[in-house]
């Protein structure tokens, strides 16, 4: 969690409808934690004066973050080749099972 | 050396091969004269052939620009490489039934007839590929796949969780030696 800058600010209190000053401590807003993107890094963010100031910036940022992508995708996984699929569709089932109650729900439904 | 492909078209010709016995046993067992069932060679090499582009994708999004060979690449699940085959065998149109001559059945065989490839695809993936006995929600997966939609990546989440909590069915080599162990993993 990323300390704003500033200690408090004004604006509209949803809650209420009412104008007020909040107080913007530690990472929370009244008490309430905050989950801003500022939790990323700094060094992804592009402030639009920054960037309006300087085009070249973003293209920078966007390099920056590339560096940091993972190369691979961590997920379910287990076969890797056409060899593990071809061993997969040889290694045949040895018992009979009894499909009766999917072929018959087949016929529940039109 | 591994083929750059997860499915070489001799492969699809192993899947394809599998995927029409399936078609026989579930026509013979509901009674439906062989005489009145087609199946369209070019439909499933097409769905095969998608088959295999699905599969390559999700190799390169998994591996990324690693490559397959690369230590760090995991692979694709089991449920996924079934999902795939599931929704490709159940969406193009391989299973044809001679309406004519089957009129003398009785309604119910008529109803499941119009389900029939979806049902061969499923007693497919589930027998040959992922290994498991009919699952208690297998009907409402078949009504999904047959009248209503369900995308590829549910899918594969789906047979996946499957994979991990059906009971699995008996096979030539048990699924808890390697090669299989790595890929038939229990909840």
């Amino acid at each position: 969690m990323v300390v704003p800058r500033y200690r408090g600010y004004t604006g509209l209190d949803i809650r209420t409808q009412s104008v007020k000053k909040f107080s913007v401590r530690a990472g929370t807003l009244d008490g309430v934690p905050l989950f801003f993107t500022t939790d990323l890094p700094r060094t992804f963010l592009v402030n639009l004066s920054e960037y309006a100031a300087n085009r070249g910036l973003l293209s920078k940022k966007l390099n920056d973050a590339r560096k940091t992508f993972q190369k691979d995708v961590r997920v379910n996984s287990g076969i890797k080749s056409s060899e593990h699929i071809a061993a997969i569709i040889n290694n045949k089932p040895t018992e009979q099972v009894d499909w009766t109650p999917l072929y018959k729900h087949a016929e529940q439904f039109d | 050396m591994s083929d750059p492909t997860l499915l070489p078209v001799d492969l699809q010709d192993k899947l394809a091969e599998s995927f029409v016995e399936c078609v026989l046993e579930v026509v013979k067992a509901w009674q439906i004269p062989y005489d009145a069932v087609h199946v369209s060679s070019r439909e499933l090499a097409l769905a095969l052939r998608e088959c295999q582009k699905d599969l390559d994708i999700l190799l390169y999004r998994r591996a990324g620009t690693l490559g397959p060979t690369h230590e760090g690449f995991d692979g694709v699940s089991i449920g996924k490489l079934a999902g795939t085959l599931i929704f490709r065998l159940s969406r193009y149109r391989i299973v044809h039934v001679d309406e004519k001559a089957i009129e003398s059945l009785p309604l119910e065989i008529h109803k499941r007839v119009s389900k029939l490839q979806e049902v061969a695809a499923f007693r497919f993936i589930c027998e040959d590929i992922l290994k498991i006995k009919p699952p208690r929600t297998h009907p409402e997966l078949l009504y999904l796949l047959s009248r209503r939609h369900m995308n590829q990546e549910m899918l594969g989440l789906t047979l996946d969780v499957f994979s991990e909590h059906c009971s699995r069915l008996k096979t030539q080599t048990s699924v808890d030696k390697p090669p299989f162990s790595t890929f038939y993993k229990r909840a």
